[in-house]
């Protein structure tokens, strides 16, 4: 396959309300095992790509944390590289800390690299996706830029605010928001395969448009006169942007008919490993439909939910629909339903946490109850 | 004691016939243990641990896969700066157009003193790759240095029962060896050698130089140690205590594996401070479904389990299928026990697909492999 440079651009992530104060969705801790980004960076892998940028918004410290020197990403360690990109200067002004600035700061990257194809993707959105395949099409189509989409059914309840492509001929003919109004609607997954000079001109375009514009905002402005692919993705797509959404979207892939679209033996999803032992289960563990981490240790009740790593949940604890973090413990006879406890919460004192699906009950980052 | 004075050399070169068709294709030191380890982790993550950052693995018999798993040290660390990982097989020489297959354990080492007089070490710490205990080398290496001793032998106290199956360390009131006998009818002490032997590395050179001209089975208990102790050399034991298992049966292999699932278990796989490093497979999210029962089990990621699994040890993507059973029993990596199969007391080694049932004895369990 020809070079491509792979682009993943945490700009275009939405937040999940306090789990995100103090880290981007992109480290943020998903099925217990691993973090958002693995995903695309899996599917940057895996459609060998191993020339990788991460356009960063904030929250740097955690995402390098995860990252550490991106090998478990990189076929050969010498050849392959993942490079965190970053607009420092105006990293905290609002109007100015998007993608298309930080590309501008970071362009040595673009320049240096010998790719002539970009992919560029977020990591809220996860999904299977084989590059290879799109770069193709998006040649076949003699086109300069394409948008990848998913035609979905559900669109009065699903990704809402997320972009709308209205499609004629493959040609993206509008860009909207979409506000549940309709169930049938095509979302753009704000993943884009652009010609690497294209691009290099839609920076320069947006410099001399708006200081404040995105890519998105590029394309929006741009699609009346210039022909941009839509090219769709018929794979199980799932889609994080509030704490609501974290929980049942999380907890929906413990069904093994929607957790199998996304985990296949031919394209292993690779992550930060901790070396860990195996999970330990106690006399009394009495656990179901879940997902636990190695290095847990339950003698308790779990059902419906995600254990993360090295968490203990002891004797005579339940757990329903909930969501544990790593180093997290929830002490004897504590009754969770709907909760989120984050990284190294400790549960000891409160008997009995209750939130709801839409409302989960959320614990802080190393507090004790 | 500065850490690169101090090399490690672990011999894992033996066969492990006992382990049957475990080690068919296979060294006995990569034989799956505990869920997600191999045996020779154990030995690995103490020398990691103790800080030896020069480590030696001497592999002959079916080399490849055991090789191919040490790599270059890293899932142990010991790829760091200042850090050695070689592995170190039998090879051709100019001398010998041969393959010069190492003879015993103490040919082993001798055939490679060119490596070690590379690295030039104060102390030579000799291990065995088919243990498993966990332990801090300086411990036993502060034994050595404060006493001024020559070699340093690690023992442990065996019941009167087992004494007759290990090399017997006979001492007296400081410590210091008087006599060392191998697997004696007689036990006159039950003090057990360990294969655990730290060595001033000069008299070890000079030892081993003068065992090759020998025709003697060139072993380090049968030959090197009588002949230092002949020579009047300064020999003491580290007593050591704790958990130490030789898995050199399938009964014995199945043994240690549940003593992990007992409720104060013997040996701390969680420890904090002394990990147990190994490797960690890209597999999916460890997944319990529906109808599953699961107790006093060890389970390791990529595992789904539909059915059953009591008191038993669980590697990684095994699945256990709806109805099906697995009490008292060790399923190695990638094996499936299908629909409604009831296993118990039996290790099922790895990538297998498992659907009929079996009931060993916990006196003398069952082994399933291909």
């Amino acid at each position: 396959m020809e070079k491509v440079l792979g682009l993943l651009n945490l700009h275009t992530d939405r937040d999940l309300g306090v789990l995100t104060e103090k880290r981007a969705i992109a480290s943020t801790s998903f099925l217990g095992r691993y973090a958002f980004m693995d995903f695309p960076l899996s599917n940057f892998a895996n459609s060998d790509i191993d020339e990788i940028g991460i356009l960063v918004r904030d929250h740097l410290r955690s995402l390098i944390r995860h990252l550490g020197s991106g090998h478990a990403f990189n076929d050969n360690t010498k050849i392959g590289s993942i490079t965190m990109l970053y607009d420092e200067p105006f990293a905290h002004n609002l109007g100015y800390n998007n993608d298309i600035n930080n590309l501008a700061e970071n362009r040595w990257m673009i320049d240096k690299s010998h790719a002539k194809t970009v992919v560029i993707c977020p990591s809220s959105i996860i999904a299977k996706i084989d590059f290879r395949k799109y770069v193709e099409e998006h040649h076949r189509h003699d086109s300069k830029v394409s948008m990848i989409y998913s035609p979905i059914k559900n669109g009065r309840t699903h990704f809402i605010d997320s972009d709308i492509l209205e499609i004629e001929n493959s040609t993206v003919k509008s860009i909207s928001t979409n506000r549940g109004m309709e169930d049938e609607v095509n979302i753009s997954l704000n993943t884009y395969i652009i010609d690497k000079e294209y691009l290099l001109g839609l920076m320069k375009y947006a410099a001399d448009t708006s200081a404040f514009f995105s890519l998105r905002d590029v394309f929006a402005h741009i699609k009346d006169n210039v022909k941009i692919t839509a090219l769709p993705f018929e794979g199980y797509v799932t889609y994080f942007d509030s704490l609501t959404s974290y929980l049942s979207q999380s907890l929906e892939l413990l069904d093994p008919k929607v957790c199998n679209q996304l985990f296949t033996p031919d394209w292993p999803i690779y992550t930060k490993t901790y070396d860990t032992p195996p999970a330990m289960y106690g006399k009394h563990a009495n656990v179901s439909h879940s997902f636990i981490a190695n290095g847990a240790k339950i003698d308790g009740t779990v059902k419906n939910s995600i254990i993360g790593r090295d968490v203990i949940i002891e004797k005579g604890a339940n757990i329903e629909n909930s969501i544990i973090f790593s180093y997290g413990k929830v002490g004897e006879n504590c009754i969770l339903k709907n909760v989120i406890a984050d990284k190294e919460a400790k549960i000891i004192y409160s008997k009995h946490l209750e939130g709801t699906i839409k409302d989960p009950f959320f614990i802080k980052r190393e507090d004790i109850v | 004691m500065n850490n690169n004075k101090v090399v490690a050399m672990i011999l894992a070169g033996g066969k492990g016939t006992r382990l049957e068709s475990l080690t068919r294709k296979n060294a006995k030191p990569a034989v799956f243990f505990g869920g997600k380890y191999r045996i020779i982790d154990f030995v690995l993550s103490n020398v990691a641990n103790s800080k030896i950052n020069t480590v030696g693995i001497l592999t002959q018999y079916e080399s490849i896969g055991l090789n191919t798993y040490i790599g270059n040290g890293s899932k142990w660390g010991i790829d760091g700066n200042r850090s050695l990982t070689s592995i170190l097989p039998p090879r051709q020489t100019e001398a010998d157009a041969g393959v010069n297959w190492y003879r015993g354990t103490a040919d082993a080492i001798y055939q490679n003193l060119d490596w070690l007089d590379a690295l030039n070490p104060e102390l030579v710490l000799i291990l065995s790759g088919d243990h498993i205990y966990i332990t801090n080398f300086q411990d036993m290496i502060k034994t050595h240095t404060s006493n001024n001793a020559d070699v340093t032998i690690a023992a442990l106290s065996v019941s009167e029962e087992e004494a007759h199956r290990f090399g017997i360390l006979e001492v007296d009131e400081e410590n210091n060896i008087t006599n060392f006998v191998e697997k004696p009818k007689h036990p006159k002490s039950n003090l057990a050698s360990m294969g655990i032997y730290l060595f001033n590395y000069k008299l070890l050179r000079d030892a081993l130089r003068s065992d090759a001209k020998t025709d003697s089975e060139h072993d380090f208990g049968k030959n090197i140690i009588p002949y230092l102790l002949e020579h009047k050399k300064k020999l003491i034991i580290h007593p050591f205590q704790g958990y130490w298992k030789d898995v050199g049966t399938i009964q014995s292999l199945w043994e240690a594996n549940m003593d992990l699932l007992k409720g104060q278990s013997p040996i701390d796989i969680f420890s904090k401070s002394m990990r147990i490093f190994s490797e960690d497979t890209h597999s999916t999210p460890q997944y319990i479904g529906p109808n599953a029962e699961i107790t006093s089990s060890l389970i390791n990621q990529g595992a789904k389990i539909y059915g059953r699994s009591i008191n038993s040890v669980i590697f990684n993507d095994v699945v256990i299928e709806e109805g099906a059973e697995v009490i008292d029993s060790v399923i190695m990596p990638a094996t499936v026990i299908k629909k409604n199969t009831h296993l118990s007391n039996v290790i099922v080694g790895p990538s297998l697909e498992v659907d009929t049932s079996f009931d060993g004895d916990p006196k003398h369990v069952g082994l399933i492999n291909k």
